[in-house]
């Protein structure tokens, strides 16, 4: 007599054995794939981006195609706890074929992102940039991922900043300030700093002037901004701003 | 089947399973994956080795009775669920290989999970309907 549970069974079989083949398949498969990346080319462009480059090579001659093939940048630091900018560009299908396929990417990430850290403002320090290709091979049943984690040296726009102010009497009421400031600009690009500064007093801010410098590559920068009169008991403060997208404020206190 | 008969029969079939989910993980990581640390399947392996030793249990309990039993069937049944429990951890592994020092490649099967949990569970339910079979034909040549 044929029971139930035998004919339930033989369904649980059938997709058992459907499973084994479809395993074995995709994992020989999978043996004739090669998949290279081309060194890639990185820097900065003329718009203040980093900019990373390059192109995937992959002989798929395997049974199945590559879907959802996507690529990420993503900027972290050392220890990998702290993501600066993430950026992801698809790159399509790769369908089975054995001859060469080429997929290039161009991935850029805005300075000024990285810049709302206040680390990589004042420090230089070493971060990582990772080059992610995630993908599904055999109709998604193996996703797979492959990281190229390439660590680089962090130039820092306004490395080791310190600002300090030299303080003189004008009369009873007023005071006489300079700004110094000092700093080691980056190795590899120059750019226009900003430098505007105020003074507050009881809540209320006054502007006093703007100086535009121009920072040289890898010099140690120490200048000082002309002097000017301010209330005694006030607070200056000075605001470093650039074309790269940063902004930083320090607030002194006159003494 | 006599009772000795079914006791050699259990033994053998535990001994067999010993042999593929023990014995032979062994043989694999230690003559050839041990050469890829990149690997780390140790973890794993040591996995698949003592929910060998579980199967190996079960299977000696579902072969030392005899057939059309209730305590074969529940047997089959602790089995299929012992099986979806094993292929269910196998499947969700995720492969990491640090090919060099900077690259990394992880590969997943997790996409296998679906057809398998279908097939076990359908596999699961067969079993359990079966358990009632056996025990509800039991009561009844009883009663007779």
């Amino acid at each position: 007599m044929v029971k139930i549970s035998s004919i339930i069974n033989i369904f649980s079989i059938f997709l058992k054995v459907f499973l084994g083949i479809m395993i074995f398949t995709a994992v020989f498969s999978l043996i004739y794939v090669n998949i290279t990346v081309e060194p890639a080319e990185y820097g900065i462009n003329e718009d203040f981006n980093i900019y990373v480059k390059g192109t995937i090579v992959v002989q798929n001659a395997g049974f199945y195609e590559f879907d959802d093939l996507n690529i990420t940048l993503t900027f972290q630091n050392q220890y990998e706890n702290e993501t600066f900018a993430q950026v992801s560009q698809p790159l399509g299908k790769i369908p089975a074929d054995p001859s060469p396929q080429y997929k290039s990417f161009d991935l850029q990430v805005p300075l000024s992102q990285l810049f709302s850290y206040k680390q990589l403002i004042l420090n230089d320090t070493l971060i990582l940039m990772n080059l992610e290709i995630k993908g599904e091979y055999a109709l998604g049943l193996i996703p797979f991922g492959i990281t190229v984690k390439q660590p680089i040296e962090w130039e820092a726009p306004l490395d080791q900043l310190k600002v300090y102010l030299t303080v003189s009497d004008y009369n009873s009421t007023h005071k006489s300030v300079i700004i110094n400031y000092e700093f080691y600009s980056p190795a590899y690009y120059s750019y226009i700093l900003n430098i505007s500064y105020f003074y507050l007093q009881n809540s209320k801010e006054t502007y006093v002037d703007t100086l535009s410098v121009s920072v040289p590559q890898d010099r140690h920068i120490s200048d000082h901004t002309l002097p000017f009169v301010v209330p005694n008991g006030s607070t200056v403060k000075v605001v470093f701003l650039s074309e790269l997208g940063f902004t930083y404020e320090v607030l002194l206190e006159v003494g | 089947m006599t009772d000795r008969k079914l006791i050699r029969k259990g033994v053998f079939v535990a001994i067999s399973s010993l042999f593929f989910y023990v014995a032979l993980p062994y043989i694999i990581y230690t003559k050839y994956l041990v050469q890829f640390p990149q690997l780390a399947l140790e973890s794993y392996i040591n996995w698949i080795m003592r929910m060998g030793v579980i199967i190996a249990g079960i299977q000696f309990f579902k072969s030392v009775s005899s057939e059309k039993t209730t305590r074969q069937a529940l047997g089959d049944l602790l089995l299929s669920i012992v099986y979806l429990i094993f292929f269910f951890k196998l499947f969700t592994l995720e492969v990491v290989a640090n090919v060099t020092e900077n690259v990394t490649v992880i590969i997943s099967m997790e996409g296998f999970i679906y057809i398998y949990l279908l097939a076990a569970l359908i596999g699961i339910f067969a079993n359990v309907i079966r358990v009632f079979e056996v025990w509800n034909s039991a009561r009844r040549s009883r009663s007779f």
